[in-house]
């Protein structure tokens, strides 16, 4: 019913604000400038037996593959029920029904993606797939509201309605715009709304920070039903796609890396309003995991507004996510991909080295932080020589700060990191996004090498600060979850801690730092906070105004 | 005698480590008597057995966690211990599975326990690639006397991976600039991989090398220049004679221009 009352508003709305003599252009309920439509006959939309009461706003929906009544099929696959909240309606005003005269007519066809489109009227198909493209007949007495099913994501399609008299003349014709969300994965800007990690029973102290700062907006996954897996930011990507009818879809992208959380999507996230999706099969490599596919918040590059940001990912050489995933993101257009050289990573993902943290007092609205080396290295020397640096000594065999100073070889290895890769990475940030070093927040890290890497060679030494979640939670502070960096004496706080103290320091105003201790789960194990979270974000942007012209003219 | 221990160690060791490269299975080892590491671990393994059950049977059990690299690794305070050294030494010694192998001897310089002996002779007895590299890397947070000679072997490794690691291996531990003969020999290496590691470990000891060193400069592997240009430079090489380097601020790598452009800007 609401679905209904949506779209009428949005139809009679667009029908009344388009006088003759006015222009092209009027406002609708969806919030942004929408050109009616007029017909093939009439330019100026003007019926002769009607008035303009035949022009329809564009459809702007969402892939109905969910299952919003539970019978084990996509919504796609079957009759719109009144479960079914994906469908937008297409509604006949009282005064375009009027306008028939007996004997009339309506013939329906559709054209462009009529395979993603199904044309539904009071329970029976009428064209797309599964029906073929028309033209189907109705009569005007049986005319009445059309439900518009959409089976893909970024599908473009056109109904062409053709008013035909009893003589079998057209008297007048309209063309509907009919578009599908593409996917477009989200970014850190966007309010986050639930979150997930999994508890392995070692990794407690991080379980217990996430449930008593986040509550029941927190989920811990059983790692004894995942197989110990608790890289769950590799295994899925979310994505929430709005429609322009209030439907809302959202697509959880599942990485073909099938370790522990293989079924994880479809056991706990798939249901009503959220489906999982993979693209790409076989061979899965590192670069194939989820920590290697971040996206942007929204920027301006010469000139070209990405209003969701673009996404961006790790490679080696030709090696980098599956080739099915590359395409398929960059054929959604809104969030043009770019790639990073993680060659000299062991693990090889981009939240290692890079994240996005809100900052409303910066013009662009956030910072991108990165890693730096040099950095690192000003840290650890700004710390007293003799001081016992704790979990480090048997972990990485540096037992004071001054064995890590004095190991001309560390130095000289992050000097690399830094010269051969950050510097180069930090400037393809800036190409690719539009960002000065006004936008940058660099963090200080340090890496060590490590042996029997089927990748690169390089892993955090120092927990990597950057590799931290966004909790920006609606009307609650915006909170960073963040790697403890340990670097401090066995027994001594966070407040005696060089590295975090320097990392909180450097944040933006009005984030709340949390550190969370992930070092034998995580650290240990090659990846830190990110790699070990994942998170249900809103979607904030409506893409057929924001993107239009990403995603190009009908 | 050592030598006699020693050998008598490795072929002890080798039936169930010197599986063929695809990880076929192997019998355990037998102790041999007069062996010096492998008695006391043993000798450790009962007397904590005794003394520690709890805690010697959770070492015994520990299973290796999945990294995110999707290799393995032993985590956890129980590692951080040094009794579990001589416990991960015996369990090096039944295991079968290579992947399980490379994670103990990962694990074993963190115990910080004794391990540093065993080296040599479980990297002699080790026929998988993989579980050699480990070893070798394993060796920095070695004293020079037991590291050393097992870095010097592994330069000669059959598999390139394990002579690179011994490379960087031997750029990271205090003493590696007294493998200065064998990482020069590394130098005119058939796999790119190790030459440029040792390159780096020459660089990175100090070590002037420049005849041995300038003509990786035209060398056709990037990672190659690189590292021979950054081993001059932190050599003084490049102050002395800079025009080898100059010619890379054209190279077709961008690294390699980078560094070549610091450089010459620094001796202008």
């Amino acid at each position: 019913m609401q679905r209904h009352l949506a779209a009428a508003l949005v139809t009679a709305f667009a029908a009344a604000c388009a006088a003759p003599g006015d222009d092209a252009s009027t406002d609708d309920d969806t919030g942004g400038d929408v050109p009616p439509k007029s017909d093939s006959a009439n330019p100026d939309g003007e019926d002769p037996r009607g008035g303009r009461s035949w022009l329809f706003s564009d459809v702007n929906g969402v892939a109905n593959l969910d299952d919003d009544d539970g019978d084990g099929l996509a919504d796609f696959d079957r009759a719109p029920s009144a479960a079914d909240d994906d469908v937008s309606v297409l509604v006949f005003p009282d005064t375009a029904l009027a306008a028939l005269e007996p004997g009339d007519t309506v013939e329906l066809s559709l054209s462009g993606d009529a395979g993603d489109v199904q044309i539904w009227l009071g329970g029976e198909l009428l064209v797309g797939d599964g029906a073929g493209t028309g033209p189907v007949a109705v009569g005007g007495d049986d005319l009445g509201d059309i439900e518009i099913s959409f089976g893909g994501f970024g599908a473009v399609a056109e109904l062409h309605l053709d008013v035909v008299t009893e003589g079998g003349e057209v008297a007048h014709s309209a063309t509907v715009a009919l578009r599908s969300a593409p996917v477009i994965i989200n970014h850190h800007l966007q309010p986050a709304e639930h979150f997930w990690a999994v508890s392995v029973g070692s990794n407690g102290a991080f379980i217990d920070t996430y449930e008593s700062v986040l509550g029941d907006r927190f989920t811990a996954v059983s790692g004894f039903r995942y197989g110990g897996d608790v890289w769950i930011q590799d295994e899925i990507e979310f994505s929430a796609l709005p429609g322009d009818q209030g439907q809302r879809l959202d697509v959880v992208i599942d990485s073909i890396r099938n370790r522990g959380l293989a079924d994880f999507a479809r056991d706990m996230l798939v249901g009503p309003g959220t489906i999982a999706r993979t693209w790409g099969s076989g061979f899965a490599t590192t670069y194939d995991s989820f920590g290697n596919l971040e996206a942007s918040p929204p920027v301006t590059v010469d000139g070209v507004e990405y209003p969701f940001g673009r996404a961006y990912y790790g490679r080696r050489g030709n090696e980098g996510i599956h080739p099915a995933v590359a395409a398929f993101l960059a054929d959604q257009k809104v969030q043009k991909p770019f790639a990073l050289d993680t060659t000299w990573l062991c693990v090889g993902h981009v939240d290692e080295f890079s994240s996005f943290v809100p900052d409303p007092s910066s013009p662009k609205g956030f910072k991108l932080l990165i890693a730096d080396t040099q950095l690192g290295w000003d840290v650890v020397q700004s710390a007293p020589a003799g001081m016992s640096i704790g979990r480090y000594g048997p972990d990485h065999g540096y037992f004071t700060a001054g064995d890590l100073i004095d190991d001309r070889e560390l130095e000289a290895f992050n000097d690399e990191i830094q010269a051969d890769y950050l510097d180069p990475i930090l400037a393809t940030f800036k190409d690719e996004l539009g960002l000065t070093e006004a936008d940058v927040i660099r963090v200080p890290a340090l890496f060590e090498r490590v042996a029997g890497c089927r990748a690169g060679f390089a892993v955090a030494l120092v927990p990597g600060t950057v590799n931290l979640i966004v909790a920006n939670v609606p009307g609650e502070p915006v909170r960073l979850f963040v790697p403890d960096p340990h670097f401090r004496p066995s027994g001594a706080g966070v407040s005696e801690d060089v590295f975090a103290q320097d990392f909180a320091a450097r944040m933006p105003d009005g984030l709340e730092v949390h550190f969370v201790d992930n070092w034998d789960t995580y650290h240990l194990n090659l990846g830190e906070v990110h790699c070990g979270t994942n998170v249900r974000r809103t979607p904030t942007e409506d893409w057929w105004t924001a993107a239009a012209h990403l995603l190009g003219g009908q | 005698m050592r030598s006699l221990c020693m050998l008598a160690t490795a072929i002890a060791l080798c039936v169930p480590a010197c599986a063929p490269e695809d990880g076929g299975e192997a019998a355990p080892a037998a102790i041999e008597a007069g062996d010096d590491w492998h008695a006391w671990a043993e000798a450790e393994v009962a007397r904590l057995s005794r003394e520690r059950p709890e805690f010697a049977a959770a070492v015994l059990a520990l299973e290796p966690t999945v990294t995110r690299a999707d290799t393995l690794r032993f985590t956890g305070p129980v590692v951080r211990d040094a009794d579990a050294a001589p416990l991960f030494l015996h369990r090096f010694s039944q295991e079968r599975d290579p992947a399980v192998r490379a994670a103990l001897a990962e694990a074993l310089p963190r115990t910080g326990g004794r391990y540093a002996d065993a080296l040599g002779d479980l990297y002699a007895a080790e026929g998988d690639a993989l579980v050699r590299e480990v070893l070798v890397a394993s060796a920095w947070r070695a004293p020079a006397d037991d590291a050393l000679a097992v870095i010097e072997a592994a330069l000669a490794d059959p598999a390139p991976r394990v002579r690179a690691t011994a490379a960087h291996t031997a750029s990271r531990h205090t003493d590696g600039a007294r493998l200065t003969g064998a990482l020069a020999e590394r130098l005119s290496d058939d796999a790119a991989p190790v030459r440029a590691a040792a390159a780096r470990a020459l660089g990175v000891h100090g070590v002037a090398q420049a005849a041995a060193l300038e003509p990786l400069l035209a060398d056709a592997d990037a990672d190659v220049r690189l590292a021979a240009l950054r081993a001059l430079d932190r050599t003084g090489a490049i102050a002395a004679d800079p025009a080898p380097a100059a010619r890379l601020t054209a190279d077709p790598d961008p690294r390699v221009r980078r560094l070549a452009a610091r450089i010459a800007s620094e001796v202008h």
